[in-house]
């Protein structure tokens, strides 16, 4: 592959597979590998688009669709080397703010949340990427930001307790 | 979101990317990898059979799936480890579980002896990684001193598909089953390996030579393989740098069918 066209896949969309990796596997050093793997995959099948947009929606499929396997295959995997084990458990940068909020919610709510408002799909988009209904993304989305709102307001002590 | 949180989690989530390091030493590594050619290729469809053969070596060699590797897009498949057994009374346990009836021998007159079985499960999917169907099958693992293992999977013929006979190097006919032989070179190679142009030549046009993306080191292992179909069940013997011929290999198979009729 030509040095320019290597330049412009790296620069398009290494720093968004990362995301993507990250809200999935909650690992940064997981999510690093992902990246090689699906722009390795984009070169060796040479997939043909249409558009750009064609082209993002092929790679946020493919990253998640790896992401699912790399959690399959983690819990089944035949050896696991004492360092990787502590590897596996990098957690996602400090002093994130919300996100270490968003983390903490089920993986489909954080996946249609970073789609959502980071990437700007709409829900009907977010549902035919993730081969589900635009009426569960939706609820992602409102249980999604409910939770987050819940989890802020409690860290800031705003909910009542019962002996209050 | 309120528009604070939101402004707030774009940018927490802006932190998260690769070093401009990564990124450098990502884009030299890709560069050195070559495209598969479309046209005038015979590989560029290998179909779930292969595919699911490749997926078998990389656990082999690596104990993990390929799937990250580029080449295994056709099949995703792990051992149900907890299944796993030594005693060859539980076969017909397993048959339940993957609702299978297929024949098994417990040792054979070349002097592999059974080990241990368990149940697999495959997922095949398509080019996007889009998982399509799931199905259960049986793998057995036989073993001889000092001799490189042979596992026997066992999967549902519907579900295998593909024509077993395309490119084998040797066939027999055992009663009415067909068994055919093939032998195919696996190069595992690390992510921005330099291909040689005689690998690049035979990775496009030899179809018993196949190059897998994302081993630690550069390696080659020789997989000889028997397919036969019986019944409504597809059997793969495999063995990974096997002294034994084509010949020894479907003498195995046969041993199978017979014990079929027995």
């Amino acid at each position: 592959m030509e040095e320019k066209e290597a330049r412009r896949l790296v620069e398009s969309y290494t720093d968004m597979i990362m995301r993507i990796g990250t809200n999935y596997l909650k690992s940064t050093t997981d999510a690093e590998d992902i990246c090689q793997a699906v722009l390795v995959k984009y070169i060796t099948s040479d997939p043909q688009f249409d558009s750009l947009e064609h082209e993002k929606a092929w790679v946020i499929r493919t990253t998640i669709n790896m992401c699912k396997n790399e959690l399959k295959s983690a819990f089944f995997r035949k050896t696991t080397v004492l360092e990787e084990a502590d590897d596996a458990k990098a957690v996602t940068p400090p002093d994130l703010g919300i996100t270490e909020e968003v983390m903490k919610l089920p993986m489909n709510y954080r996946i249609s949340i970073y789609l959502f408002y980071y990437e700007g799909y709409s829900a009907k988009e977010i549902a035919e990427l993730l081969g589900k209904k635009e009426s569960a993304i939706n609820m992602y989305l409102s249980r999604g930001r409910k939770k987050l709102r819940l989890s802020i307001m409690n860290d800031l002590g705003m909910l009542k307790r019962g002996n209050d | 979101m309120s528009e604070y949180r939101n402004k707030e989690y774009i940018e927490s989530m802006s932190l998260i990317k690769l070093s401009d390091d990564k990124k450098e030493k990502m884009i030299s590594d890709l560069t050195k990898i070559s495209p598969i050619r479309k046209e005038g290729t015979m590989k560029k469809r290998m179909g779930v059979k292969k595919t699911a053969i490749i997926v078998a070596a990389c656990i082999m060699v690596f104990g993990v799936t390929a799937t990250a590797t580029g080449i295994a897009t056709g099949v995703v498949g792990h051992n149900k480890i907890e299944t796993r057994t030594r005693n060859f009374g539980d076969l017909e346990k397993l048959e339940q579980q993957a609702e299978l009836d297929i024949t098994a021998v417990e040792s054979f007159s070349n002097g592999y002896g059974f080990d241990y079985m368990e149940i697999g499960e495959s997922t095949t999917q398509d080019d996007n990684f889009n998982d399509l169907l799931s199905y259960k099958g049986i793998s057995m693992n036989y073993v001889k001193e000092n001799e490189p293992y042979v596992a026997i999977y066992m999967d549902p013929k519907s579900m295998v598909g593909g024509d077993i006979s395309k490119d084998a190097l040797a066939s027999r006919k055992v009663e009415d089953v067909d068994v055919y032989y093939s032998c195919d070179e696996y190069l595992f190679v690390p992510v921005g390996e330099v291909l040689t142009d005689e690998e690049k030549e035979r990775d496009a046009n030899d179809p018993h030579f196949f190059i897998s993306y994302g081993s630690d080191e550069r390696e080659t292992k020789m997989s000889s393989t028997v397919n036969f179909v019986m019944g409504e069940v597809d059997y793969c013997i495999l063995s990974f740098d096997t002294p034994m011929d084509a010949d020894e290999m479907m003498d195995m198979a046969e041993e199978i069918i017979n014990a079929s009729n027995n």
